[in-house]
């Protein structure tokens, strides 16, 4: 029997770091400021994804790290595509390493829950084995 | 009076067009919308189908998208590939569009 809940949660958490994929995508276009008035929309899009699907991940899982308000503040920090393209090359440096910080810190979570994935899996495994031996 | 309003066509419903997006994850199933509520949920399901087998069907043809545009006269829709998943955009070009297709 898998447990259906936790593999949601896989899922959800998958589809959730590639939205931040796109957030680094975004901020590749600022810095080479190769973006249209459309890629600036997406992008407030995107970072609207990112925090609303924050709040449905933090209420399946408890998460120490990243944090609520690391991810407020770099999604605060980028209001747009335009402000970006205006910052100093240091400060996107800057944004780009905490992006990374919190885009690490969520494979982590991932890997954690696909240990208990695994945990699941094995424990199932052998219920089902003395099951069998039982009848 | 009466009997031309018996076989007055209905008015064609319209909707108003939202700027906006939703992710849906490989199962087809929508995670979250930044659409107003007021969007209908079955149209959202509809286009979120359409864009996975799309995304499907070219993987399935070797030939991986990572990007489809669909160019409505009133509506842009711009699907990226999110690893079985896609993020949607909606960008209307007129506020209004026919709900349904009046017959």
């Amino acid at each position: 029997m898998r447990n259906k809940k936790l593999d949601q949660l896989v899922h959800q958490l998958e589809n959730y770091l590639e939205c931040w994929k796109q957030f680094n995508h975004c901020l590749n276009l600022a810095r080479a400021k190769k973006f249209s008035p459309e890629d600036d929309t997406q992008f407030l899009e995107v970072k609207s994804v990112l925090v609303q699907e924050l709040e449905l991940i933090l209420a399946s899982i408890e998460v120490g790290s990243p944090t609520k308000e690391e991810i407020h503040t770099l999604v605060g920090s980028a209001p747009s595509l335009r402000f970006l393209s205006e910052m100093s090359e240091g400060a996107l440096r800057n944004l780009e390493s905490q992006w990374h910080k919190i885009y690490i810190g969520w494979h982590a979570i991932l890997g954690q829950l696909k240990v208990r994935q695994h945990a699941e899996e094995s424990k199932s495994a052998l219920a089902s084995m003395f099951g069998k031996k039982e009848k | 009076m009466g009997l031309l309003t018996l076989f007055a066509k209905p008015a064609p419903t319209l909707l108003r067009l939202s700027a906006g997006s939703f992710t849906v994850d490989r199962q087809g199933c929508v995670v979250v919308s930044t659409l107003p509520s007021t969007f209908p949920a079955g149209l959202v399901s509809d286009i979120a189908h359409e864009v996975l087998t799309g995304f499907r069907e070219a993987e399935e043809a070797q030939l991986p998208l990572s990007e489809l545009v669909i160019n409505y006269p009133s509506l842009k829709i711009t699907a990226r590939e999110l690893r079985g998943g896609a993020i949607v955009f909606f960008a209307p070009k007129t506020p209004y569009a026919q709900a349904s297709p009046t017959t």
